[in-house]
C-alpha cells in the first residue's frame, strides 16, 4: 500500500460514517501478512487466531490516535509482534515452563499439527528456527519469510539496523549448523 | 537445494495451513469481537478528557473549599453568637432571652462563696463590718 492509499484509508476511518467499513478494509488488506507473521512465532493455528484477533482489536482501539509517523503496516506489525511476545510470556508463566522449553513444546506441536504440511527438510528448518532465542527468531522470520527491509524491522522492533543485521546473520549461521546435524 | 545447509537455497514455501475459509471469515470474527467492546470507549477519548478534566477541577476546588472551611472555624464568644443570631434574624429572640443565654455562658469574675471568704478574711483582720459593707 502506498502512502496516498494509506492516507485515503485513514481519512475514511476518521469519518464516523465510514469507520467500520474502512476498518474492515484494513483487516482484509493486512490479515494474511499479520497472520503468517504471528503463526511463525506461535506455531499453533488456534493460538495464532487469538493473537491475530487481539492485534486487530488493539489496532481498532489505537487507530484514532495513530500519528502517521510510521506506515500503517509497520504499526500493525509492531502490535502483532508485541502480542506474540506477550502470548509466549504468558504461556511460560501459566505453565511454569523454563525459557527454552516453550520453543521445545512448539517444536513438538509442529510434528503433530494437522495444519502443517512441511516436508522433512522444511520441518527441520522450522525446528532449527525454534532453537533460536525469541528476538533472533523474530528477526529471522521477518527478514527471511516476510522479506522486510532492515529499516522497517528497525521501526517495528525499536532496534538499530546494525544490531538487526548481525542478529540475522547469527541466526542464519545457527540454523545452517542445525541443518547439517543429523 | 533440498538437502544442503545453505538456507538461501531452500525453497521458501509456506508450509503452514489454515482451516477452510479462515481468511474469508476472520474479518467477521474481528467485527463481532469489536462489537463486544462498550460503545463510546473507543473514539471518545478526546471528548472524554475535555469533559472530565474541567469536571474534576471543579470537584477538586469545591472539595478544597469545604475542607478549608471545616479546618478554619473560629470560636465565637457568647456575645458574638447573639449578635450573629440577631443580625441574620435566624431566630426571633427578645432581649431578655439573649441576656439569659449570655448570663449562663459568661463567666462571673467572682462567685458568691469567694465574696464571703473575702468578707470573713477582712472581719478577722479587725476591719469594721460597716466599712466593708460601704465598700461593697
Amino acid at each position: 500500500m502506498d502512502d496516498q492509499n494509506q492516507n485515503d484509508l485513514l481519512k475514511l476511518f476518521r469519518d464516523e460514517n465510514s469507520r467500520n467499513y474502512t476498518f474492515d478494509l484494513i483487516v482484509k488488506q493486512y490479515q494474511k501478512r499479520i497472520y503468517w507473521h504471528v503463526r511463525r512465532m506461535v506455531i499453533n493455528h488456534d493460538d495464532t487466531d487469538d493473537v491475530v484477533q487481539n492485534t486487530f482489536i488493539k489496532a481498532w482501539n489505537g487507530l484514532p490516535n495513530f500519528k502517521e509517523e510510521s506506515k500503517l503496516y509497520t504499526w500493525l506489525y509492531r502490535i502483532a509482534t508485541n502480542e506474540c511476545i506477550t502470548f509466549l510470556n504468558k504461556k511460560r508463566r501459566v505453565f511454569f515452563i523454563p525459557l527454552h522449553d516453550v520453543e521445545q513444546e512448539l517444536s513438538n506441536q509442529l510434528e503433530s499439527d494437522e495444519f502443517y504440511n512441511g516436508d522433512e527438510i522444511q520441518l527441520k528448518l522450522q525446528k532449527a528456527i525454534l532453537t533460536l532465542p525469541e528476538k533472533q527468531r523474530l528477526v529471522f522470520n521477518m527478514k527471511y519469510y516476510d522479506e522486510l527491509k532492515y529499516e522497517e524491522m528497525s521501526e517495528i522492533l525499536s532496534t538499530s539496523v546494525g544490531a538487526l543485521k548481525s542478529s540475522y546473520h547469527l541466526a542464519v549461521k545457527k540454523i545452517e549448523t542445525f541443518l547439517t546435524q543429523d | 537445494m533440498q538437502n544442503g545447509n545453505n538456507i538461501e537455497q531452500l525453497k521458501k514455501e509456506n508450509q503452514f495451513l489454515v482451516p477452510a475459509n479462515y481468511f474469508e471469515e476472520l474479518p467477521q470474527h474481528i467485527q463481532a469481537k469489536r462489537n463486544q467492546i462498550k460503545p463510546n470507549t473507543v473514539f471518545s477519548t478526546n471528548w472524554y478528557y475535555k469533559i472530565l478534566a474541567p469536571t474534576m477541577l471543579v470537584i477538586t476546588l469545591f472539595a478544597s473549599y469545604y475542607i478549608y472551611q471545616n479546618n478554619t472555624t473560629t470560636e465565637l464568644t457568647a456575645q458574638e453568637i447573639s449578635e450573629v443570631i440577631i443580625d441574620q434574624e435566624l431566630i426571633q429572640f427578645d432581649e431578655e432571652m439573649i441576656y439569659e443565654v449570655y448570663a449562663e455562658t459568661a463567666t462571673p469574675n467572682q462567685t458568691e462563696s469567694e465574696n464571703e471568704e473575702i468578707i470573713d478574711y477582712l472581719i478577722n483582720d479587725n476591719i469594721s463590718i460597716n466599712l466593708i459593707l460601704e465598700e461593697l
